[in-house]
């Protein structure tokens, strides 16, 4: 049975699990990006029907097949384990990170007025974060960034995804003078 | 007593944030000395329920006072003119960049909650395995199995007494051919062996007397008996004859 292109890079995404970039797709299926670019189209056209679970998603520059939203409930149901929940001193740490990367320990500390150690380990465990370099400051501090696990796990195909807050929310009231440093 | 609720406060900013947001103050302008003074209560309550004061939760405590003592000292006229700087400026900024964090990493975790709707599946472990398969052989796997074996003790090899000298069995079938019947056959021959080693040097005796010429073997029909025969006696004989 010839199998159509569409049904190829269905199981391609199927086997991958990670997100599938366009280049490694056109690679694999001996044929151009453009190609690919028009099968993905197709097969999310395809699962766009009630008659299917599962649909594309954008992540860390590729795509991948997740479930639908609506199966959320459903999904929960089937798992076991709970899932780690962040805690907001590490959603914390995290968004400094994610927002300012890369940034040293002690430059998060300063932010959050706290020690970071603990949250920074289970951050760097959970693969959210890694060492991105040294600081070329004394002592060479160790430089943290976000990771490709980051963007997947929070839905983001790229950093120019993170949530632009308005500099009013941020800043605090409009009346107030300017930020005495950023 | 200012009514603070015990509240998990992620450190000393988060505290602040809390206690300026719940009175709807400025951040840019503070009133120290009531902000201070709910700080500092916050603390209290948390000795009360004797609950470890992190230090961070002190130095901010000394960072206020320092504040709120530098706002009551009367501002000396500068010469030049110059603003004085507030003395709330660096906690100011310490206030808006904690703040912005806190509100970012909320729209982190809303990121998050939306993302954890879908589930995406790990990548498919087959490849990793075959790849595996391929790079070790079944040597290697034996290599591996004799390491876990125990290893045999290393022993002289011992090479069995040859019992059955192909020198003896010539001498009997010499012997049997001499005797009033020079023909013999050859299954008759090897009946009476006891193992292979006997039927083995009972043959290679048999061979060894045809190089010699002392016997000829004949067999009339493919597959009938096989009779072995003296050639000497049958010289003899031919002698005798004569």
């Amino acid at each position: 049975m010839e199998l159509k292109k569409t049904a190829e890079l269905e199981a391609l995404l199927f086997a991958s699990g990670d997100p599938l970039t366009l280049e490694r797709a056109a690679g694999t299926l001996y044929c151009s990006t453009g190609e690919v670019a028009d099968l993905l189209e197709e097969l999310q056209q395809q699962y766009r029907t009630a008659e299917r679970g599962i649909e594309l998603r954008k992540a860390a520059g590729g795509w991948q097949l997740v479930t639908k939203k609506e199966t959320a409930g459903l999904i929960r149901r089937l798992q076991e384990k709970q899932e780690v929940k962040l805690s907001n001193a590490a959603m914390e740490t995290l968004a400094i990170v994610a927002f300012r990367q890369p940034v040293t320990k002690s430059e998060m500390e300063a932010i959050r007025g706290v020690k970071v150690d603990g949250v920074l380990g289970n951050l760097v465990e959970l693969g959210l974060i890694a060492e991105v370099g040294r600081k070329e400051a004394l002592g060479r501090p160790i430089l943290y960034g976000t990771t490709d696990r980051f963007l997947q796990t929070f839905g983001l195909d790229s950093l120019e995804d993170l949530p632009q807050l308005p500099e009013e929310i941020l800043e605090g009231r409009g009346e107030g003078p300017e930020p005495l440093f950023d | 007593m200012y009514p603070v609720k015990l509240a998990d406060f992620e450190g000393p900013l988060d505290l602040l944030i809390h206690l300026i947001e719940k009175d709807k103050i400025d951040i840019y302008d503070i009133p120290i000395v009531s902000v201070t003074e709910q700080y500092i209560a916050y603390l209290d309550t948390m000795q009360e329920y004797s609950l470890d004061v992190a230090s961070e939760f002190l130095l901010m405590a000394a960072m206020l006072l320092q504040i709120k003592s530098r706002m009551l000292l009367p501002r000396e006229p500068e010469e030049e003119g110059e603003e004085e700087a507030d003395p709330r400026q660096m906690l100011v900024s310490m206030l808006v960049e904690y703040r912005k964090t806190k509100k970012q990493a909320q729209a982190l975790r809303e990121c998050l909650q939306r993302a954890s709707l879908q589930t995406a599946r790990p990548p498919l472990p087959l490849g990793k395995i075959l790849q595996q398969v391929k790079r070790y052989g079944l040597g290697d796997l034996l290599r591996a199995l004799a390491a876990l074996l125990p290893k045999p003790e290393e022993e002289d090899t011992v090479i069995p007494r040859q019992e059955f000298p192909v020198q003896e069995r010539m001498e009997a079938i010499r012997s049997a051919l001499g005797g009033k019947r020079k023909k013999m056959d050859f299954r008759r021959l090897l009946q009476d062996r006891k193992n292979h080693s006997e039927i083995i040097s009972t043959f290679l005796a048999v061979l060894e007397l045809l190089r010699l010429k002392e016997i000829t073997i004949r067999q009339t029909v493919p597959f009938g008996p096989i009779t072995l025969e003296s050639r000497k006696e049958d010289g003899h004989g031919t002698e005798e004859d004569r």
